[in-house]
């Protein structure tokens, strides 16, 4: 993962595994919850992201639990997980203050800042 | 008991390698039905006779994709396929490109009047004006394979399915128009255009980027090379030994004798000019056919049989030889 940017279906799962170990269904719903249901996983997409992050060693499984006749698998983010997700959120987080610092400097002289 | 939805979906997920599928298929299931019931909670009898949906669809097609045809991070046997499959784009790809420079080439110099054009290498399609600017939308295919080999895979995607459209348009009125003549080589032709842009569904996020030196400097070399064969032979019997599938036959003939013997041998070079072998086989069958069924017999017309045959046996001996070489290396890597 180090070498690959995150993608935004890969930060929100992350995000939405910090705190809780989560089973698929319940991924989908706390990333809609999440990105105000911008981010709509299907789940061909949460299992191709899931398994590169279970790959890359960013989530593993916690446990397999029965309900209503099928196994539930729930997976927890790791350490390196945590890591990566920090670092991308610190990543997020400058380039949004960079942003925002420009475009004070530069607001149009009708809006009443300094030019 | 099993529903008809989760039936259809287990069906869909066969899209998927069987490795990949013992390992997430139950919960893949298990996610996509709790999905459904969620999304209609009065109605679970209703669900379970329902489908799954077109994002649904696509979204297991394009991780089937992605998985079959793997980027840097897949399994070797499933990361050659991907290879084989792209390079089958770009070369595609290349070779469009290098027909529509060649096109445009021959347009400007029958608008020109320059001297040393032979009175039958410019096609028909080139006699009037309207029909040279058709010819150059050809032309479309040269930013398709600049965005492709540049990394911008969705660009060349578009503008790929873009330079293919007068491709179809132009198939179906010449089919239409002349009443079933030449319907086989011209719809064959089709399909092989298609070829690179369907391969292009290999390049996704997973595939690694192209070393574009080599790519761009081929654009201009393959160019010149086309033009000054298809110029240099002889008036009269140029037709009959220098057409398009003969210079595809010719290009694929000594890309599979540098390989031969360049070292060490790469499975998916081997694989993608199988590929690349089996389709110009093809081509080069069918428009012989045609040729012998609708056009005028000619002189030359034993030459043409000849000639035709020798580049089709060419293209066999090439197919069958690298099958089997791939066949074999495919065998001893590491399934996805």
């Amino acid at each position: 993962m180090a070498d690959r940017a995150m993608t935004e279906q890969a930060f929100f799962i992350l995000t939405a595994l910090v705190g809780e170990p989560r089973h698929g269904y319940g991924i989908v719903s706390e990333v809609a919850d999440l990105s105000d249901r911008r981010v709509d996983l299907r789940v061909g997409t949460l299992y191709g992201v899931l398994g590169r992050l279970v790959d890359d060693g960013l989530v593993e499984l916690d446990r397999e639990e029965p309900h209503q006749g099928r196994l539930r698998r729930y997976y927890r983010i790791t350490e390196q997980g945590r890591d990566a997700l920090a670092a991308e959120a610190a990543r997020q987080a400058a380039n949004a203050r960079t942003a925002t610092r420009r475009l004070r400097a530069h607001r149009p002289a009708g809006a009443g800042g300094a030019a | 008991m099993t529903s008809l939805l989760e039936e259809r979906y287990r069906r869909l997920l066969c899209l998927l390698p069987a490795s990949y599928r013992r390992k997430w298929e139950e919960d893949m299931v298990a996610t996509f039905m709790e999905g459904a019931y969620a999304s209609d909670p009065g109605d679970p009898e209703g669900v379970e006779l329902g489908r799954p949906g077109g994002a649904e669809i696509a979204s297991v097609a394009a991780l089937a994709l992605r998985l079959r045809l793997g980027g840097a991070d897949a399994a070797p046997r499933s990361f050659t396929l991907g290879e084989a499959v792209r390079r089958v784009a770009l070369v595609g790809l290349l070779a469009h490109a290098v027909g529509a420079l060649v096109g445009a080439a021959l347009v400007v110099w029958t608008a020109y009047r320059l001297p040393g054009l032979p009175a039958d290498a410019v096609p028909d399609a080139y006699a009037g004006r309207w029909q040279a600017l058709w010819g150059l939308t050809g032309l479309l295919w040269i930013p398709a394979y600049l965005a492709l080999v540049h990394g911008q895979h969705r660009t060349a995607r578009i503008l790929g399915l873009v330079a293919l459209a007068p491709a179809l348009i132009g198939t179906v009125t010449d089919v239409y128009a002349d009443g079933g003549a030449f319907a086989l080589s011209r719809s064959y032709w089709l399909l092989f255009d298609a070829l690179p842009v369907l391969a292009l569904a290999a390049f996704h996020s997973g595939a690694p980027p192209v070393r574009s030196r080599p790519w761009l400097v081929a654009l201009p070399v393959g160019a010149v090379v086309a033009l000054a064969v298809l110029l240099a032979w002889p008036t009269g019997g140029r037709e009959a030994l220098v057409d398009w599938p003969g210079l595809w036959c010719a290009g694929v003939f000594v890309a599979a004798v540098v390989d031969v013997v360049r070292r060490p041998a790469a499975p998916h070079r081997a694989l993608a000019l199988a590929v690349l072998a089996v389709a110009v086989l093809g081509l080069r069958v069918v428009t012989l056919v045609d040729q012998m069924t609708f056009a005028a017999v000619t002189p030359d017309r034993p030459t043409l049989v000849t000639v035709h045959a020798v580049e089709a046996a060419a293209m066999l001996v090439v197919a069958v030889l690298f099958l089997t070489v791939s066949r074999r290396a495919l065998r001893r890597l590491a399934p996805a």
